[in-house]
């Protein structure tokens, strides 16, 4: 005998099912699963787990209270997506706000370092300068995007 | 959870796109709801083994349910696409988190029912607690096969499993639940 599977297994989850197993049931069929290892083990745990679905005390929330729920993340989740392109777009133009100054710095470079030259650390060559300077320019492009982006906006 | 903070006018115009938004009206919803929800809680909460975050997935499950854009055939197909939605959730949950150790509430869950018998009560706590001892997926299969008496169709369905292995693994999951609840006459089914 097959002992994965019976051909007449589902004879007895539906007899279990509709809670006619044992009394409500064919003599034959209750004998069938006396003899039938795969049946047997169907009858042990079948009407058990059938119970549980009927009697286990469940207390689910209300209907209206799950679609309000769900109508409003759904809101939620819209306006996040919506948000979305305009926070690219933000970071975007903080990028390129930053890059035009570097460019802009770049430009009027030699006018500084001719003002330098008389500052008090004047006697800084322009490569051992530039470090520092394109840390103050980045530093200052980028703190109001992280700020942006790190304050929460809810 | 996540907890929202809306004004009354923001509450009153999500209602309103709600029922742009999903896939069905709110009605619809209820009535779906009112037939669905007892038994997702619980495939939920015995998959998982645990009440409140069966609660939490509950939502998710209905929210998923909600927003997908599935033509369905039929009511079945609704259904077992709402377990498909709850089995995916349990799964991906145990993923991350690893807290399947299930320490199942029975003391809240396994409040006997009135028309219940102690023997009925008694054979229930030990398949639950013999249930906590399987892996998830054999306590899906089971719960599907034997409490909600799908279909090895729908359950393959359900749980994204090729039909032909379907036999072998429920097969096995039976007896490890067989075994689990021992060989004493009281805790098998009445032959």
């Amino acid at each position: 005998m097959n002992t994965i599977e019976c051909t007449r297994e589902h004879e007895v989850v539906a007899a279990v099912m509709s809670g006619r197993w044992p009394e409500g049931c064919d003599v034959e069929l209750r004998d069938h699963a006396e003899a039938c290892p795969a049946c047997r083990d169907v009858v042990a745990i079948a009407p058990a787990l059938r119970e549980d679905l009927r009697y286990a005390d469940v207390q689910v929330p209300a209907a209206g209270q799950v679609w309000w729920r769900a109508a409003i993340r759904a809101r939620a989740d819209a306006s996040r997506a919506a948000a979305r392109p305009m926070i690219w777009l933000q970071a975007l133009t903080g990028a390129g706000a930053a890059g035009a100054a570097l460019a802009g710095l770049s430009m009027i470079w030699p006018k500084v370092q001719g003002v330098l030259r008389f500052a008090p650390f004047g006697d800084a060559s322009f490569q051992e300068a530039l470090p520092l300077l394109l840390a103050v320019g980045i530093g200052i492009a980028a703190a109001p995007i992280a700020y942006f982006l790190a304050v929460p906006r809810d | 959870m996540t907890e929202w903070t809306l004004s009354d006018v923001e509450r009153l115009s999500a209602l309103n796109e709600a029922d742009r938004t999903f896939q069905m009206s709110e009605e619809a919803f209820r009535s779906f709801y009112e037939l669905t929800s007892r038994p997702v809680w619980l495939y939920l909460a015995r998959i998982t083994g645990d009440r409140r975050l069966a609660d939490d997935l509950l939502q998710e499950t209905y929210y998923r349910f909600l927003r997908a854009a599935t033509t369905f055939e039929s009511e079945d197909h609704r259904r077992n696409y709402l377990f498909r939605i709850a089995t995916n959730l349990a799964h991906d949950n145990r993923r991350r988190s690893r807290i399947f150790a299930v320490p199942v509430d029975e003391a809240e869950s396994n409040v006997p029912a009135q028309t219940e018998s102690a023997d009925q009560v008694a054979r229930r706590l030990d398949v639950t607690r013999a249930m906590s001892t399987l892996k998830p997926r054999e306590r899906s299969l089971l719960w599907l096969a034997y409490a909600q008496g799908a279909s090895h169709e729908e359950i393959a369905a359900t749980l994204g499993l090729k039909r032909s292995s379907l036999k072998t693994l429920l097969f096995r999951a039976r007896r490890h639940l067989v075994a689990a609840l021992g060989s004493s006459p009281r805790k098998a089914g009445r032959l």
